[in-house]
């Protein structure tokens, strides 16, 4: 914690190696580094802070058991939110089945997002914090595929060979999906951005 | 690159960049003509402008000390069962699977008793010496084109002989005997006969 702030910052391999080694105050650090990251991709993916919050901690149990299997060939931050990312696929399968099995379910939607939780910035006015809801609803209505994409790349701000490393699929595909997403959000916001 | 919808594809590219020569030139060139894709590209730069500002949700105070009573609780959960992860990261058998596969072992179970119940005179492979070395006892021509089946219908001497190989391990099959008969009661009664030549006339 204090090394973050001398310039001596260690870096997620570094971390994770003396994790590997025995050290469990690297794994705080991992931990402190990246469960809000991870939550608020998580969250943003499955439109549920609960249900985030409860995969950002199986994330880090994940890292925890298998931190033997890291190896260092591949960045840390890849690792760490492709285990995120497949959790999060996974419970949205999960839920998809329960909603076959239950009519009442809601699944994501407004329900899901509270717009006066004070997690969202209560400085920002209500207009400003109505629009971030109306985005993060179109967020919603796109296909995992492309919600994904988007929210590594425009959200979270990873490079594109992250993303290709992170969704194994082809640099050109992401580059193409994220344009696409782009694309269709832009349609149904347009309204809002030609303000 | 003709129409509109051929531009879309490299707004990002442009917008981040990517585009170069010739085909930067043309987006360019495009952009100046096109109200249409202009006002698309503001809108994308401003859509990443507001995605990246997007306020952040933060992990709710507790969430250090739940993490490490999970971590304690998994860790001990391993200790209880420390060979049972045959399979680590997500994957998981579905439970419906393996009650699938415990529903089917079970019936296997009981066909296999019931069929041994049904046919108590089959010979035991292991005790009859003739049949275990492979000659025949009797000049006994067994029936062609028949099928044998018992009262529930399931092709009795099949599994069993099947079985019996297994326990004896042979690896080949004998040649199978199979009888064809409409009357299901007179085939039991034939049953035993029929199976006596059916192992008598098996060749490995
Ligand atoms: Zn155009």
């Amino acid at each position: 914690m204090v090394k973050e702030k001398t310039g001596n910052r260690p870096t997620d391999e570094d971390l994770i190696e003396r994790f590997q080694n025995g050290d469990l105050y690297a794994f705080d650090l991992i931990v402190k580094r990246y469960k809000n990251q991870l939550l608020n991709f998580i969250f943003r993916f499955l439109g549920n802070t609960e249900e985030a919050e409860d995969l950002v901690q199986e994330t880090f149990l994940r890292v925890y058991r298998n931190r033997k299997a890291y190896q260092k060939v591949a960045k840390f931050s890849t690792w760490i939110y492709t285990i995120a990312g497949n959790l999060a696929k996974t419970e949205l399968r999960k839920r998809k089945r329960r909603r076959f099995f239950s009519i009442s379910e809601l699944g994501y939607n407004e329900k899901d997002y509270d717009i006066s939780d004070d997690a969202y910035n209560p400085e920002k006015d209500v207009d400003g914090r109505m629009k971030e809801a109306i985005i993060h609803n179109q967020i919603m209505k796109l296909s995992p595929k492309f919600r994904q994409v988007i929210l590594l790349r425009d959200v979270q701000q990873l490079s594109y060979e992250e993303i290709s490393e992170i969704v194994n699929i082809p640099l050109g595909t992401v580059k193409s999906r994220v344009n696409r997403g782009r694309l269709k959000l832009q349609e149904k916001l347009k309204f809002l951005l030609e303000r | 690159m003709n129409t509109c919808q051929n531009y879309e594809g490299f707004i990002s590219g442009y917008l981040e960049g990517d585009l170069q020569g010739e085909s930067l030139l043309e987006m360019k060139n495009h952009i100046s003509k096109c109200q249409s894709c202009s006002q698309k590209i503001n809108n994308i730069k401003v859509l990443c402008l507001n995605l990246k500002k997007l306020a952040p949700v933060k992990t709710s105070s507790d969430f250090d000390t739940m993490l490490r009573a999970r971590i304690k609780l998994d860790s001990k959960k391993k200790r209880y069962q420390t060979n049972w992860n045959l399979f680590p990261g997500n994957f998981r058998i579905p439970a419906h699977g393996i009650s699938i596969a415990l529903i089917i072992i079970a019936f296997t179970l009981v066909f296999l008793k019931i069929s041994n119940f049904q046919n108590p005179t089959i010979p035991d492979a292991a005790d009859n010496a003739e049949w275990y070395s492979g000659q025949p006892i009797q000049n006994q021509q067994s029936p062609d084109n028949l099928t044998v089946y018992s009262i529930d219908r399931q092709p009795a001497i099949r599994v069993i002989s099947h079985r019996q190989n297994h326990l004896l391990g042979h690896t080949e099959r004998g040649t199978e005997t199979v009888a064809d008969s409409t009357n299901l009661l007179a085939q039991e009664n034939r049953l035993s006969d029929l199976q006596r030549n059916y192992y008598q006339t098996k060749t490995y």
